[in-house]
């Protein structure tokens, strides 16, 4: 492109009234695009908040780890060690056909979940988890059941627990545990799961699958967890896998 | 110089001919500075040396940045402590070369203490105060985060490029409004110079910057690290393309075309271009506003249409557009034919297939995918005919497929060589209309240079075009003649032709040298003896009568002999100079 001949020399307004216009619109649109920004910046954050939460979570799961098979581990609820069987629970185990007493079925419930549907309705908060869990030990008849997951996170969440303490920076209400981030849920954000790795069988495709950690599952053997936490736009973002 | 090398020279702008471009014979100290320093040539490394030195400016920044992250910074601490030395190395050297060939500096070769002048001039300030850190904190225990306070002077080097070009855009854009500054410095043209394409690579590096975020984001452990960061850079990114798409929109009515400050601006914001700015920082606010209508990950992944962005500066997806445009009939033609074929064949597999895999071939729509993917030879086999009729279908149709669907891909390609040509052409009708001019100007040059770039030429191929414009220029200045066919039909136009003919052959005698020529014609029995005799006939009748009616370009060989009636028999060389 060849430079123009014509050298302008008179006096020429440079500036005019249109260009200081467009000047404050563009210093407008910087604030406006910084003010977005620090809104897209906290809700940044409140994801950072939550990744704290799940690196909370599992940094505890890994301190007690060692120490869980050891006596006089504190808390006991989430003691590798077994709990004498309450008759109910024994009796609900050899046999769950049996005409069972109100209020007994939950307790024998295989599948009795610590987790939320994940419906922003019934969000089921840890610390009200399985009220049917034992509660005394009763060795009258000399039997040994393993202490489950519902009993710990029952503690872990709980008053004194050493999670009571953790809020969800997206609604500021405790923890919640749900069985798995949908990204077509919207309110979830934040919310913590919590699964347990299993390993497939010899010659399987896959090396693991995993579970949502249920309140009946036992926790008196060595497992491997992995928590994750949904993000803003409820998709999920492992934190660690940790061998509890 | 001869002028076509120097054309050459300044075509290629490479630094095989520095020795050409910069004079011989002189200093070491001036040489070094004329070959690595010196603005005023356009063929030295001065450019590279600038530009190499600003990237690593740039990398510097980042790596400041990134030792802000302890999880990036404390596993690679030796790293960055490896590449900071080396960023101060250069920078040490860059400072002693320019304090060393501060003498032949045109700014301080003036002064009285030439080095001393170069010393307290800003430009080496701010080089002595990039580098000074480095060495201090050996001498003296620095806080860190001092220490890397002070490194961010590095980032003030940027001005020995920066400076230069604001003083250039101001000169050129003297007198001008704010809008019509604007325009220079966002639009192509003549007002721009060095700081338009600043303002360009700095909207590249941005964009290339966003992408690379945008990849990265994707990879789940950097991700988790670097969360917030990406935000940052995001927001950094989305407000310098969001005052591009406005600076733009408002200086566009400085472009021929459109002038009305409405419609002129609505034309604009209609533009391929705009809409792809427009698009680039749109999912950055729907993310913020409306993220409860759109999947995050689809928005998140949207901003790879940054990428479009640099379709601006790029000429091949323009040629890309062109070929498609023109071949748009036929290649619309063969997609007719394309879909066609798909929905016979979907609909010939339904029939045959349904009864026996109903779950696979469960209705037309769903025998559409296996249609495709046999036809387009993908061939992915989760799908796969069982019955006879079906298995011989496909392999009817597998071997039409690899026609039909080629003639789109072979269209394209031939389309686009032929446009590559056309735009060759193009090219070499410019270089021939240079030649033509006599001489080459650094900024038509610039020009043919950027073409060549843009068109995929090597230095090689610019040659091979140099020298056919050359040689169809002497096609075009001598193509006045008739072909000897017409020639033969009017004898007077023949005994003219004839009569140049041989005044040409004198011109060569008188020009050559004949025993040489003789030699060498005997020797290699290039000649018959019938020629050898005219030639030597008509070498012996050269006179000065018979030379003048050679016209001009005898008269100054004969100015040359003017007492010589006959070509020495000796033969010795007959300059014609």
């Amino acid at each position: 492109m060849d430079k123009p001949d014509e050298i302008v020399t008179h006096k020429v307004k440079t500036m005019t009234f249109s260009d200081v216009l467009f000047l404050c619109f563009m210093v407008f649109v910087v604030f406006a695009v910084a003010y977005v920004g620090r809104l897209a910046y906290l809700e940044g954050m409140k994801t950072e908040g939550s990744k704290q939460n799940g690196e909370a979570i599992a940094a505890w799961l890994a301190q007690a780890s060692p120490d869980r098979y050891k006596d006089n581990f504190n808390p006991t609820e989430c003691a590798a060690g077994m709990l004498p069987a309450l008759p109910v629970l024994s009796m609900a185990a050899q046999s769950t056909a049996t005409s069972a007493k109100p209020g007994e079925e939950a307790a024998a419930a295989p599948e009795q979940s610590a987790v939320s549907s994940a419906t922003p309705s019934a969000p089921t908060q840890a610390a009200s988890a399985s009220a049917e869990e034992p509660k005394s030990a009763d060795s009258a008849n000399g039997q040994t059941v393993a202490r489950n997951w519902g009993e710990c996170l029952r503690y872990l969440t709980g008053e004194k627990g050493p999670w009571a303490q953790l809020k969800n920076p997206f609604n500021d209400q405790a923890i919640t545990f749900i069985e798995k981030c949908d990204p077509t849920n919207h309110d979830i954000p934040g919310f913590i799961v919590l699964e347990s790795i299993n390993p497939t069988p010899p010659g399987s495709a896959v090396p693991s699958y995993t579970n949502v950690l249920a309140s009946s599952d036992a926790i008196d053997k060595k497992m491997l967890l992995r928590v994750t936490i949904c993000d803003k736009g409820s998709y999920p973002i492992p934190i660690a896998d940790i061998e509890f | 110089m001869d002028n076509i090398d120097h054309m050459r020279a300044l075509l290629h702008g490479k630094k095989s001919v520095i020795e050409e471009v910069i004079p011989s014979g002189q200093g070491f100290r001036k040489l070094l500075y004329d070959w690595l320093l010196n603005p005023n040539y356009q063929t030295n490394y001065h450019k590279e040396v600038d530009n190499w030195i600003g990237l690593l400016i740039i990398a510097n920044l980042f790596a400041m940045l990134f030792e802000r992250v302890p999880q990036v910074f404390e596993p690679n601490k030796e790293l960055f402590h490896i590449f900071d030395v080396f960023s101060v190395v250069i920078f040490t050297i860059e400072y002693f070369l320019r304090f060393y060939l501060a003498p032949e500096d045109e700014e301080f070769a003036k002064k009285k203490m030439p080095r001393l002048g170069y010393i307290f001039s800003p430009f080496a300030l701010i080089d002595f105060f990039a580098v000074a850190p480095f060495y201090l904190q050996s001498f003296l225990p620095i806080d860190l985060r001092v220490l890397r306070f002070l490194r961010l002077l590095r980032m003030l080097k940027l001005f020995r490029v920066l400076l230069p070009a604001i003083t250039e855009f101001r000169a050129l854009n003297a007198g001008r409004t704010f809008r019509q500054k604007l325009h220079a410095l966002v639009f192509n043209s003549p007002y721009g110079g060095a700081m338009h394409n600043l303002f360009d690579n700095f909207i590249v590096v941005w964009v290339v910057i966003s992408v690379i975020a945008v990849v990265f984001e994707s990879v789940q452990s950097i991700h988790y690290i670097l969360n917030t960061e990406f935000i940052i850079l995001d927001t950094v990114a989305v407000t310098i393309f969001t005052l591009e798409y406005f600076m733009r929109l408002y200086c566009c009515v400085e472009e021929p075309g459109f002038q009305h400050f409405l419609v002129g601006r609505l034309k604009q914001a209609k533009t391929t271009g705009s809409i792809i700015d427009f698009l680039a920082v749109l999912p950055f606010f729907l993310e913020v506003f409306l993220h409860h209508l759109f999947d995050l990950r689809f928005l998140r992944v949207f901003r790879l249409l940054r990428l479009l962005k640099l379709t601006r500066y790029t000429g091949a997806t323009a040629t890309l557009a062109k070929v498609i445009v023109r071949e748009w009939p036929v290649m619309a033609a063969a997609g007719f034919v394309m879909m066609l074929l798909v929905v016979l064949t979907a609909s010939l597999g339904y029939l045959f297939e349904h009864e026996a895999q109903p779950e696979k071939f469960e209705n037309i729509p769903q025998a559409v995918y296996w249609a495709v993917i046999t036809l387009a030879s993908v061939g992915y086999g989760d799908i796969t005919p069982v019955t006879p009729v079906g298995r011989f279908l496909t392999i009817i149709l597998a071997l039409i497929g690899i026609g039909i669907f080629a003639i789109p891909a072979a269209l394209l390609s031939s389309a686009f060589s032929d446009q590559l040509v056309t735009e060759r052409e193009e090219l070499k009708d410019s270089l021939i209309k240079i030649i033509g001019e006599g001489d080459i100007t650094d900024e038509k040059a610039e020009v043919i240079r950027a073409e060549a770039e843009r068109l995929h030429l090597t230095e090689h191929e610019v040659d091979k075009l140099l020298d056919r414009a050359i040689q169809e220029r002497d096609t075009i200045e001598h193509g006045a003649k008739l072909p000897l066919s017409q020639i033969a039909q009017d004898p007077a136009h023949a005994v003219e032709h004839f009569k140049v003919l041989v005044s040409e052959i004198r011109q060569l005698t008188i020009l050559s040298n004949h025993t040489q020529f003789e030699t060498f014609a005997k020797d290699n029995d290039r000649l018959t003896q019938s020629e050898l005799a005219l030639w030597q006939q008509l070498g012996s009748t050269v006179t000065p009568t018979s030379a003048s009616t050679l016209g001009t370009a005898t008269a100054p060989a004969q100015a040359a002999q003017p007492h010589s009636d006959q070509p020495k028999p000796e033969g010795g060389t007959h300059s014609a100079s």
